[in-house]
């Protein structure tokens, strides 16, 4: 994250930061403000209906008192006769009480009552029912009763419509008929009452809303609603709920309210209802209003100073960031501006001084570098330049040579058996021995035997940033004799260099790889010891044999490789037979490893069989392998590959498992039958060899007893504690232990004493035409009266022909193979092979 | 009721007028229509007076107007018979001496004898039934009965003209629900004041009865139908052949007018001298004539045109007469009712 954003981030946060508290605070404050509003609200609502309510009842108070006193009324009830005043009189009465209506059209019934309660005249709007002339014992008469020459107005029950009225009324009092006018004495005639609709409450309720759910219902003093909107289903008994006190709540249908109140007159209340969830909703709009405009202004706050920032900030540090880029390209006379005289301008000075530093101290670290890279271009065991400055030289002389038309020749040099020396004697052993190889490596090509001292990297004479040529900077030198020392490499492992930047010829190469392996066929001195080691040489010329450097090294390597196939010690110059081989080694490798896989490799089984009657006593597992592409390749060419390619193992483990599947399959009827197995040095000295071979021959249930392993003489003489130790292991399971072409190598007959063995097998050449070859026959006869001497058994392998069995047998030789009695079989034809012979040797030891 | 004056359409309501001290003057209460101007002349010369006539055009309006002056102010009324009682109640009338009116013997002894109680205080004087006037011309189905005038019809809406008078709202309402013009059950009443306020959108010109008007909307096709007392249509039915009038089929209701001399008259015997007057049989001729009203002077029916006799406009035939019912007067407490359903009606 760059600094710009990392402000920004910083800023962010703390606008948030202040945000959210500024939110908290003012949507408190203004959560109070909306509770305070929304109380004002109600108490205006209420203040307006109760206004409503109070007009309503003074007008009709006053319009009762109006009517009352109107000499009309005074006039229809001044006529004692009841016929004169209903046909004459009521007429303008009704008149009169039509103008009020007229003006007050919610005055439903304008009515006079007769004292005694008799509803004398009455007008209602329209036709209205009445439900009773004889108002005697109503409440609304009682009322009027009860207030003596009072104007009354009280809500009550309207009989005839249904619902709640206001009822206005009043005693009128006149001077009695039979009273002298002088002193006058008044006597009641009649009650005057007007009926108000209460129809405005009902149009308030239903139209007042206060927010969003904020309703006013009105109550009679009994409790029971009587004017409210539809959806509070008024009307059906729904009672009022005693609030606990102003402000309070109440539960009315499903959902509680805060309740305000508000008595109307003396009859009816008002309640204000606000949802009790609606406050906090509108906090919450208030809340989320508040946010969003916070948000906003801290979105442009932050705005404001990143830019602000940037200016005085960001800017300078990007000033500074280039400098600083400028510096690392190496340019360290780049000026730094100045800054202005803060803690930037600051930096800015404080990094021109740095710069300044950084330039003296850069003369100091270019010659410790120079010291650094030698090390990074150089070999530390040999001296030698390593495959990075090979790879460098390589390139320059073959971009020199491309320039010049120069023959150019790259020679692989890889040790024979150099695995094995460090296998057996130890890494220590393998390093001293390539310090030797290195020495002599590079002695040979100074075309003198003189055994020189390796170069050591501290005493090049030329610097690394420059790579060497040692004709290079004398551009006129002389033309690069054919004598032109070669550069010698190690590219790891056992593996040299060599390269000879200019050549006149083939020859000129065959000369240096001569040299080589002159140099070292003299036997060496490692431990202690005399070490043999030879090299395999590979040469590719350029331009012949690869115009580029990879192919050089490409052809190099096979035409190495090639020069091991031919017997090792040896140089080979690269063909494209080579390059024809090496690609069919890869596919060979490739479908080697999914044979591995497909079951296209198999076990062929050759019997052996004992001299004396031919009974046969053993089977020894040869791989075979016959690809669907490829055809049957030899064992000789695919385990050789196997070895090189690292499937050796893997190939090993196969046969040893197969065989022991084969074995176990076979042991019940030929009880005495062995299967003789050849396993590799490397195999057997696995570190957990003898745990899986225990596994394997309990997973197969094949018996430890019948199983011979069959190890080459090198392996088993290669004298290590660990080989012996592992054989011990091995025997103790009751495996038996052979030695395979036994007679080919060096053996120590005291060590051979020494190893854990039951069987030395004669190598074939040491067979072949031992009837006429006598050196065979003297070796022959030496190996087999050794095992005899050595309590082995001895097997003769590669008997081809009867002259051959004779001579064996009569030499001693226990156990008997080759072609002369069968070839290796597959395990089906092998078995039926081995019953023929067994019913054959029993009939014959019957005939003998 | 009213009886119309053939000669004079212009007529002028006056409320209220002082009575002169230096003319004599003879002020009648009376139905808007015009007596025969000869024999208005006649009787000012012979008596040297001047008579004045204030006009009114529903019962209702003549007794407000007499409240108001407390029954002065008038030296003769025609009052309906079912507002008698009350009348002499109030004390507004005068009695009149049974021989003070000699032409008293000209009157049919049936009439008399239905003003019951009232009949010292009155000398009748016309008679009559209700019924239907319409313009057949514009109605594709003429009303024949009460309850076909009072159903509201779209194409009648303000265009029916009807009457102030409570007694006769009423009757025509309790016909058309079958009951008697004369009922005092609350229940029958509330049902015809009900359907008197369903019909109110036909009806035009606030209920004002101006049938006898001269540029009456009837003649205009303003109106199609209307309320009407007998004899007063004859002379819009001369003047636009396609009036018809009819007594309805579901009834109709009788009435009588008498002549009333007022208590606070100035000059009673005058004024019982122009009641006598116009008993003569020649001059109660020419009074009913003029007026196209059936007259209670039998003797007056000797002077009269045959066209005038055998008019069923004026004379509503036997077999109506005989289904037909008086308007009487009504129990005070029963009154309050049609009261209260004229209020509401002309409200």
């Amino acid at each position: 994250m760059n600094l710009q954003y990392r402000i920004l981030v910083v800023v962010a946060i703390t606008m948030a930061a202040v945000g959210v508290v500024v939110i908290l605070v003012t949507s408190r404050m203004l959560g109070q403000f909306a509770e305070d509003r929304t109380e004002q609200s109600v108490a205006e609502a209420l203040t307006h209906v109760q206004q409503r309510f109070e007009e309503k009842s003074a007008t009709l108070a006053a319009n009762v008192e109006l009517l009352t006193n109107s000499e009309t009324l005074h006039r229809y009830l001044g006529a004692h006769d009841e016929l004169m005043r209903l046909s004459l009189l009521q007429q303008p009465l009704l008149d009169l009480f039509a103008t009020y209506q007229k003006s007050y059209p919610d005055y439903v019934e304008i009515r006079l009552l007769s004292p005694d309660g008799f509803e004398e005249t009455r007008l209602a709007t329209d036709l209205r029912d009445n439900v009773t002339e004889e108002e005697a014992d109503t409440p609304y008469f009682d009322k009027l009763k009860s207030a003596p020459r009072q104007t009354v107005v009280t809500v009550l029950p309207d009989a005839d419509a249904g619902g709640l009225a206001m009822f206005g009324g009043r005693e009128v009092w006149l001077p009695r008929f039979d009273q002298n006018p002088a002193t006058p004495e008044e006597e009641l005639r009649g009650y005057l009452g007007v009926t108000a609709s209460l129809q405005f409450l009902q149009d308030l309720t239903d139209r007042l809303r206060i927010g969003r759910g904020g309703v006013m219902v009105v109550a009679q003093r009994s409790g029971e609603l009587v004017f409210g909107p539809a959806e509070l289903g008024i009307g059906g008994g729904l009672r009022m709920p005693a609030p606990a006190g102003q402000g309070s709540s109440v539960e009315l249908g499903n959902s509680h309210y805060h309740v305000t109140e508000r008595a109307l007159g003396s009859d009816l209340t008002a309640y204000l209802l606000i949802p009790a969830d609606e406050l906090s909703a509108e906090r919450r709009r208030l809340f989320s209003l508040i946010g969003a405009l916070i948000g906003i202004l801290t979105l442009a706050g932050a705005g404001v100073i990143v830019v602000v920032l940037r200016r005085t900030v960001v800017s300078p540090i990007k000033i500074l960031q280039s400098v600083a880029r400028e510096v690392r390209g190496g340019r360290l006379d780049v000026s730094v501006p100045a800054g202005p005289s803060d803690e930037i301008g600051d930096l800015a000075r404080a990094f021109g001084e740095m710069t300044l530093g950084l330039r003296e101290q850069r003369a100091e670290l270019t010659s410790k570098q120079r010291e650094l890279e030698g090390i990074a271009y150089y070999d530390h065991l040999t001296g030698l330049p390593n495959r990075s400055l090979f790879r460098a030289r390589l390139e320059q002389a073959h971009g020199l040579a491309q320039r010049h038309g120069y023959m150019m020749a790259l020679l692989f040099i890889d040790l024979d058996g150099f695995k094995r020396i460090n296998d057996t004697l130890g890494h220590d052993a393998g390093d001293e021995l390539l310090i030797i190889v290195a020495e002599r490596l590079s002695s040979a090509v100074r075309h003198t035997d003189a055994i020189s001292v390796p170069i050591r990297p501290a005493e090049l004479p030329y610097d690394a940033d420059s790579l060497p040529s040692d004709d290079q900077g004398d551009g006129v030198s002389s033309t690069p004799s054919p004598e032109d020392p070669g550069e010698v490499a190690r590219l790891g492992g056992d593996e040299f260099t060599i390269t000879l930047s200019r050549v006149e010829s083939r020859a000129d190469a065959s000369v240096i790889a001569q040299r080589v392996l002159s140099a070292l066929s003299e036997p060496l001195i490692v431990m202690q010891q005399d070490v043999v080691t030879t090299p395999s040489i590979g040469i590719a010329l350029f331009p012949e044999d690869g115009e580029d450097i990879e192919e050089l090294l490409r052809h190099a390597d096979a035409a190495m490789y090639a020069a091991k196939r031919a017997g090792k010690n040896r140089f080979r110059f690269y063909s494209a037979e080579m390059e024809r081989y090496a690609k069919e080694r890869m596919l060979m490798e490739q479908r080697l490893r999914e044979a591995l896989e497909s079951g296209s490799l198999m076990l062929h089984f050759q019997p052996m069989m004992r001299a004396t009657d031919g009974w046969p006593v053993a089977v020894e597992a040869l791989l075979r392998w016959n690809d669907e592409v490829l055809g049957p390749v030899s064992p000789a060419v695919f385990v050789a590959l196997a070895e090189d390619v690292g499937l050796i193992d893997k190939l090993g483990a196969w046969c040893l498992e197969q065989a022991c599947w084969q074995l176990a399959q076979w042991q019940e009827e030929f009880p005495e039958l062995v299967m003789c197995v050849n396993v590799s040095g490397a195999q057997v000295l696995e570190s957990e060899f003898q745990i899986q071979l225990a596994r394997l021959l309990e997973q197969t249930g094949a018996r430890a007893g019948r199983l011979e392993l069959e190890l080459t003489e090198r392996t088993v003489m290669s004298e290590s504690d660990r080989t012996r130790l592992r054989l011990d292991e091995i025997r103790s399971m009751g495996v038996r232990i052979a030695v395979d072409d036994f007679g080919t190598d060096y053996s120590s007959l005291a060590y051979l004493k020494r190893l854990p063995l039951d069987v030395l097998k004669v190598d074939r050449r040491f067979v072949t035409n031992i009837d006429s070859d006598r050196e065979n026959l003297a070796i022959t006869t030496a190996i087999i009266a050794l095992a005899s001497a050595l309590d082995l058994e001895t097997v003769a392998e590669g008997v081809e022909t009867a002259p051959e069995r004779d001579v064996l047998t009569e030499l001693g030789a226990g156990i008997l193979q080759g072609w002369y009695f069968s070839k290796a079989l597959p395990g089906d034809s092998c078995a039926a092979w081995i019953r023929e012979q067994c019913v054959r040797a029993s009939s014959g030891r019957r005939s003998a | 009721m009213p009886l119309a004056c053939l000669l004079c359409i212009a007529l002028h309501f006056v409320s209220c007028v002082s009575p002169s001290v230096q003319a004599k003057e003879l002020i009648l209460l009376s139905w808007v229509g015009h007596m025969d101007a000869s024999v208005i002349q006649a009787f000012e010369a012979r008596h040297d007076v001047e008579l004045r006539f204030e006009y009114v055009d529903s019962p209702d309006d003549r007794a407000q107007m007499l409240l108001r002056s407390r029954g002065s102010g008038y030296d003769l009324a025609q009052v309906g018979a079912t507002a008698l009682p009350a009348y002499v109640g109030a004390g507004w009338l005068a009695p009149l001496g049974e021989h003070t009116i000699p032409n008293r013997r000209h009157i049919g002894n049936g009439w008399t004898e239905a003003l019951g109680d009232a009949a010292g205080y009155c000398i009748p004087f016309l008679w009559g039934a209700i019924g239907i006037l319409y313009r057949e011309d514009l109605l594709e189905q003429p009303p024949g009965s009460w309850r076909e005038f009072l159903t509201p019809r779209d194409a009648w809406s303000g265009k029916v003209m009807m009457t102030r008078g409570a007694r006769e709202l009423l009757a025509m309402a309790l016909l058309a629900g079958g009951h008697s013009i004369n009922s005092t059950d609350p229940a029958e009443i509330k049902a015809a004041g009900e359907l008197l306020i369903a019909h109110r959108p036909m009806v035009v010109h606030d209920y004002r009865y101006t049938v006898l008007d001269g540029s009456a909307r009837i003649l205009r096709g303003e109106a199609l139908a209307a309320f009407s007392w007998s004899g007063n249509p004859r002379l819009l039915m001369k003047r636009h052949d396609a009036l018809r009038f009819i007594y309805p089929s579901d009834g109709t209701a009788l009435w009588m007018d008498a002549w009333c001399v007022l208590a606070k008259s100035q000059d009673k015997s005058l004024a019982q001298d122009f009641i006598d007057y116009v008993n003569e049989p020649a001059i109660a001729a020419r009074v009913a004539v003029s007026l196209t009203a059936a007259t209670t002077n039998t003797a007056a029916l000797e002077h009269v045109p045959e066209a005038y006799r055998d008019d069923p406009v004026v004379w509503p035939p036997e077999e109506v007469i005989e289904d037909a019912e008086f308007l009487k007067s009504m129990p005070p407490r029963a009154l309050r009712y049609y009261n209260q359903i004229r209020t509401t009606l002309l409200r």
